[in-house]
């Protein structure tokens, strides 16, 4: 520390890590933040600072967490065996998977007969269902899953999940069951997703069929390739969109759920993706055929914690293409590429979109 | 070019004072390593290294306990040896959990080996809680007030390791 610009850099670098902390404790009021925002103007080195302190936490951020978990948080070596299938059981997921972008995931076991599971925002998370079936939540989804005697149960609490259903290990074989506020979807030997939208249900259906009782009325067989919406009383029956329309989806629809119009057409060139193919969620992926970037944005700001906007100006601006979800820089600088508009960070949790 | 007519002298002479070195101190380091890590190809791998290392440190002009010097790169060495090895089997148990169609391919294998290594690296230095506690939050999104109880410490605390962790890593990278 003798040499005084070497001690200089250092006392940036602890005012960097202290700011991070600050931030990330979520207790930074307006004056903090107005206070960081000087400092960070203050001098380039601050902001190149700034930069560097986001690629490290970006980098931890984007460690594949059930990995990280079992190698690197345990506590005594010796436990670490203990941990590494406690954790199965437990907890897992898939962080933003930057390192190995097409691995599986490490799934979570559900072992007990009755427990609730939940995504964070940005997490695609895998369940294995006891059966053999996966279970796959988006971002910010729970669920609590009870297998018993009866039936095998799912109540979907939040968001959306992906079924891949397995044929029942026990004889006689339980029905699978979804359940909603709205009513009970039973698995007819299939693969299909389930969106919570406001005070409503969507089912898509991609193999073999779903039943749909709603609390309020007789039931009714969707088929693969179609998908449905429904309430307590009535079902509205939806063509399947080509999932090139999979952006225009939960947090869009409950906007409005009634008249939206699937996005239709696809751009010239690019082949839509068959209506029996898994959402591109499931694969992180967000589609975009020619969608309006107003409704892009909204789409992918479930996927993130902060504000995410775009200014009124290029909110209909079309995109078409495929997102990494995982990596929102990435999509960032796409869209600067493919559009006249330009991303602002105003805050590390703020980023607005605006004319270029 | 003076300049590195010059560096190129001064390597030269670094190597010709790391052959000394080898030449009077490696059966010794060898026999050192064998005895504290019971095995004898281990301990080859790690005197070679130790060495490797030795040749690419620049600090070395004037040696003045040359075996304790030696001792300290390779006992570094160890410790890292057996820090990667941990993280590599506890990785290792957990794909042993999963089924063989979810398992990854030795690539995808190696890349998460190697992301998980770097990020040990870089909280090398951190106390246990500190670590914990960083960890905790970045990789499972923790908030400050369930690390606090986790970790039985209080919020104040928390920010605190969360700080010195970034610390660390914010200083390693400046050495780059």
């Amino acid at each position: 520390m003798a040499n005084p610009v070497a001690q200089e850099r250092f006392i940036v670098l602890q005012q960097a890590a202290e700011w991070y902390a600050l931030l990330e404790s979520g207790e930074a009021g307006e004056r903090e933040h107005v206070k960081w925002q000087r400092w960070l103007a203050a001098d380039p080195l601050h902001a190149a600072t700034w930069r560097q302190v986001q690629e490290i936490s970006g980098q931890f951020r984007s460690l594949p967490q059930a990995p990280a978990r079992a190698a690197l948080m345990t506590g005594a070596p010796q436990s670490r065996r203990a941990f590494a299938a406690m954790l199965v059981a437990a907890v897992g997921g898939l962080a933003l998977w930057k390192f190995a972008p097409g691995m599986a995931a490490p799934d979570d076991v559900v072992a007990g007969t009755s427990t609730g599971y939940d995504s964070a925002v940005g997490q695609l998370r895998r369940l294995r269902l006891p059966d053999g079936g996966t279970l796959l939540l988006d971002t910010d989804s729970a669920v609590d899953i009870a297998y018993h005697t009866g039936a095998r149960r799912i109540v979907l609490r939040r968001g959306r999940i992906h079924i891949d259903t397995a044929p029942d290990t026990q004889q006689p074989a339980r029905p699978l069951l979804v359940q909603t506020g709205q009513g009970v979807l039973r698995a007819l030997g299939t693969r299909f997703e389930v969106t919570l939208l406001n005070g409503r249900t969507r089912l898509r259906v991609e193999q073999g069929a779903v039943e749909i009782t709603p609390h309020r009325n007789v039931a009714r067989v969707v088929p693969a390739g179609a998908g449905a919406q429904f309430d307590t009383s009535t079902i509205d029956g939806e063509t399947l969109p080509a999932h090139g329309a999979d952006a225009a989806n939960a947090a869009h629809a409950a906007t409005r759920p009634d008249d939206y119009q699937w996005p239709g057409g696809s751009a010239p060139g690019t082949v839509p993706p068959a209506a029996n193919a898994a959402p591109a969620w499931t694969r992180r992926l967000l589609l975009a055929d020619n969608l309006p970037l107003g409704d892009f944005v909204r789409e992918l700001s479930r996927y993130r914690h902060g504000y995410l906007g775009c200014a009124p100006e290029v909110a209909g601006l079309r995109l078409v293409g495929a997102y990494p979800l995982g990596d929102h820089e990435a999509v960032f600088a796409m869209l600067e590429d493919s559009l006249p508009v330009k991303v602002r960070h105003i805050l590390p949790w703020w980023v607005t979109i605006t004319a270029r | 070019m003076p300049a590195s007519d010059c560096s190129l002298s001064t390597d030269s002479l670094h190597g010709d004072a790391v052959g000394r070195l080898y030449g009077e101190h490696h059966g010794w380091l060898l026999s050192w390593l064998r005895y504290k890590l019971g095995s004898a190809h281990l301990a080859a791998d790690l005197a070679h290294d130790t060495f490797v290392r030795v040749l690419t440190t620049r600090a070395q002009a004037g040696i003045l306990q040359p075996r304790a010097y030696l001792r300290t790169i390779a006992h570094g060495l160890a410790v890292n040896y057996w820090r990667r090895q941990d993280i590599e089997r506890a990785y290792l148990d957990l794909l042993a959990t999963l089924p063989a169609d979810l398992a990854p391919s030795p690539e995808e294998r190696l890349l998460v080996l190697e992301a998980l290594h770097q990020a040990d690296a870089m909280l090398a230095r951190l106390s246990h809680k500190a670590r914990r506690a960083f960890l905790m939050h970045q990789v499972d999104g923790s908030t400050y007030a369930e690390i606090a109880l986790e970790l039985g410490v209080s919020d104040r605390m928390v920010r605190k390791y969360v700080a010195q962790a970034m610390l660390q890593c914010l200083a390693l990278a400046a050495a780059d």
